[in-house]
């Protein structure tokens, strides 16, 4: 047995000792992670972003090759009470581009695909192959669950607003009847989901257990 | 003042040249989109290495100050320290040396913190498992649909249960979780839309804030 195996199955234990409660040999395992991780992303930043950028801007000094690094300084001067209004410009840089990215990535990636999805469910019969009358058809459940769970859903995030006007009771019944099949979707979905965090767990965990019994040549 | 303008400016001027890039199909605004993005990653990597200054430095002070947690917070620079040291001087990430740090020591942290959980899911599961109402119910009877459904058990009980967890999946949590998903993008649409235009400026820091200048 290698002396690095021999550590990942100390390091695996002693993070295991947790079951019997909180205790100095987890305590050291839990520092050892978040200086190991800290220290191996502070290496992958170096090596894939900041050496290439430092790089480039000592072999073609432009304009775009000193920007980062200016921003990078202000960013830096942060401490100092006389810099420190001019360091937002490199946190607005960095919150402007990271807004249009999240703005751009939920209509694009998400609001778009997931209303067009939903939207082209058909409730037609002449769209199936199945040589059904469409209230015997499993397509036709189907797609009208998923249009009405998805609407429900959505508007449970929306009960809580006060509808105001003439036909505010009209509203207060529509979105109370919506938010409670909503409701009733999310427990379903959330039920289902939370299985299946707690499968993949338990899958983990064999694996370890297989990997110890295998080291220890007990399986 | 003036900085706060040229703040505001910069993240309204980057942000919607971004977000253009999304509508416009330009090559030049394509050229232009890829420099800012590429100096944003730069930045955000910098910004990472003055985080992990301030964790160094909070751990420093820790030792310093005989802290009762000395010895914790001097394993955890030394391990700071160690990987540091091995990724530059060893090669750089993909070096073996930091192969070994990946495979000995975080892979095998990570996978055992993970697995632990699974001992407090169970606790969690049977305060979960509790009916109450209508909702629970539906909670509980999923979650034990799915659970017998992905175990040869489950088949072995009732040789329907594999198929009909597929269908769960496919049905109503693809409903649950399109509504759900459809809600959180509209919030980040709304959140985004406000910081673009300049409605929510989080990088000024308003009056009556903090001004002192700590890393932390």
């Amino acid at each position: 047995m290698s002396a690095e195996t021999i550590l990942a199955a100390v390091l695996t234990f002693m993070i295991w000792s947790y079951i019997l409660g909180d205790n100095p040999a987890f305590r050291i395992a839990e520092h050892i992670l978040v200086g190991t991780a800290a220290g191996y992303v502070a290496v992958l930043a170096w090596g894939h972003i900041i050496w290439p950028a430092l790089h480039a801007m000592w072999s073609q000094p432009s304009p775009a090759t000193v920007l980062p690094f200016l921003l990078c300084a202000l960013l830096a001067a942060r401490p100092w009470p006389l810099l420190r209004p001019w360091a937002a410009v490199s946190l607005a840089f960095l919150i402007g581009v990271g807004s249009a990215l999240a703005v751009g990535g939920a209509l694009f990636g998400t609001l778009w695909s997931q209303v067009l999805a939903t939207a082209s469910l058909s409730l037609n019969p002449a769209d199936w192959d199945e040589a059904q009358m469409f209230l015997t058809s499993n397509a036709f459940w189907q797609n009208l669950a998923i249009v009405i769970g998805t609407i429900g859903t959505f508007c449970y995030f929306t009960f809580r607003i006060r509808p105001g006007g003439p036909l505010r009771d009209l509203r207060a019944a529509f979105i109370r009847f919506w938010s409670g099949v909503g409701l009733w979707m999310m427990m379903i979905t959330l039920g289902a989901l939370f299985a299946s965090a707690a499968m993949s767990r338990f899958t983990l965990l064999i694996d370890r257990v297989q990997w110890l019994l295998g080291i220890f040549e007990l399986r | 003042m003036a900085s706060r303008l040229v703040s505001v400016s910069v993240a309204m001027g980057v942000g919607l040249l971004v977000l253009a890039r999304y509508f416009i199909a330009d090559a030049q605004l394509d050229a232009v989109v890829n420099q800012l993005l590429s100096i944003a990653s730069v930045v955000a990597a910098f910004a990472l290495f003055l985080g992990l200054a301030n964790l160094a430095r909070f751990h420093l002070d820790r030792v310093r100050a005989h802290s009762s947690q000395r010895l914790y917070s001097a394993i955890l620079l030394a391990a700071l320290a160690a990987t540091v040291t091995l990724g530059l001087i060893g090669g750089g990430p993909n070096a073996p040396w930091m192969q070994l740090v990946f495979n000995s020591v975080l892979f095998p942290l990570q996978a055992a913190l993970y697995a632990l959980l699974a001992f407090f899911i169970l606790t969690a599961t049977y305060r979960a498992f509790r009916v109450r109402n209508v909702e629970s119910a539906l909670f509980v009877i999923f979650a034990l649909v799915v659970l017998l459904g992905q175990t040869p058990a489950g088949a072995l009980l009732w040789e329907e249960l594999p198929a009909i967890k597929d269908w769960v999946f496919d049905v109503p949590v693809l409903a649950g979780t399109r509504g759900i998903l459809i809600g959180v993008s509209l919030g980040t649409l709304a959140t985004g839309i406000r910081v673009l235009f300049g409605v929510d400026r989080p990088y000024v820091e308003e009056t009556g804030r903090d001004t002192h200048g700590h890393l932390s």
